[in-house]
């Protein structure tokens, strides 16, 4: 982002729809999930994000919260905000497992409908579309 | 395999292990393990970001080198010659700006750039004491500097 465009009101607005992208992308895999009863999402812990933008213009560290998703009560993937204002993407977060990390990132524009990507170590180009039939791809292999 | 795929693995192989832990602190509750690991992968980001900035770096200084001694030995008009002439064509010399280096082999205030000049704003926040704040997605970061490297040729 260039910095002459920017301002402590737009820096903000930027923050509370980047909440809200990450709680409705919640709402999404809690939805996906649902209907095995195996698994289950907690969105009970909060990770901290006090990036430089904020703190160029005094804006107050943000707690934004992490989901877990348990298989029988135990931990097996972790999504986790990384950071909003990320080179190539309009907010990314983590998803953390045993066998590390893969990257989860928003390719829409700012304000714009969000459009999910995953990104892997063997797959850094464009990513594939992160949907139902992937996430539960991904839990049948934990 | 090239530079940047040596680091792409490289990078992997760290960032793979430090999340694994970084998961497994949480998944047992040390919450302060848990912000150690992640604090690590944060620092690993910066390096190797710095570590991926000189490889560019040094292109662009090569690059920009070959062009000014090609047009300062090819250009037979004096007057055509004169603006490469004040140019110095040593490769380390710190007689001509980054920034016009790029110039040089892009358009300036083009995509290209401009993204460039952000990379370099973030490498001097990083090399001159910043505070490691700004989160770096390497994957990102990697795609294009390689693909800068390869498209910039004097």
């Amino acid at each position: 982002m260039e910095d002459n465009a920017l301002s402590k009101e737009h820096l903000i607005n930027h923050i509370e729809d980047w909440k809200k992208r990450i709680l409705d992308l919640y709402s999404n895999i809690g939805e996906w999930v649902k209907d095995d009863r195996q698994y289950s999402v907690k969105t009970t812990r909060t990770v901290r994000m006090y990036e430089e933008y904020m703190q160029k213009f005094d804006i107050e560290p943000q707690n934004l919260p992490a989901a877990d998703i348990l298989k029988n009560g135990k931990l097996i993937l972790s999504v986790k905000p990384f950071g909003l204002w990320v080179t190539g993407a309009n907010g990314r977060l983590d998803i953390l497992s045993e066998k590390g990390s893969l990257i989860l990132s928003d390719t829409s524009d700012r304000f714009q409908k969000p459009q999910w990507r995953i990104f892997s170590p063997k797959n850094r180009g464009k990513g594939i579309v992160f949907t139902k039939d992937y996430l539960l791809g991904l839990l049948k292999q934990k | 395999m090239n530079i940047f795929g040596e680091l792409s693995k490289l990078y992997d192989e760290i960032d793979t292990l430090y999340a694994a832990k970084e998961f497994d602190a949480r998944a047992r509750g040390f919450a302060r393990k848990e912000a150690e690991w992640r604090r690590k992968r944060e620092l690993n980001d910066h390096a190797y970001f710095l570590f991926m900035f000189t490889r560019l770096e040094d292109r662009i200084r090569e690059q920009s080198s070959k062009l000014i001694d090609r047009k300062q030995t090819a250009l037979r008009n004096w007057k055509a010659r004169s603006v490469w002439d004040i140019l110095p064509k040593e490769k380390d010399s710190a007689g001509i700006h980054f920034r016009n280096r790029v110039a040089l082999l892009t358009e300036k205030g083009s995509t290209d750039y401009n993204l460039i000049m952000a990379y370099y704003k973030l490498r001097n926040t990083i090399a001159h004491g910043g505070d490691f704040i700004t989160p770096i997605s390497i994957p990102y970061v990697l795609n294009d500097m390689e693909r800068l490297h390869k498209v910039l040729k004097s």
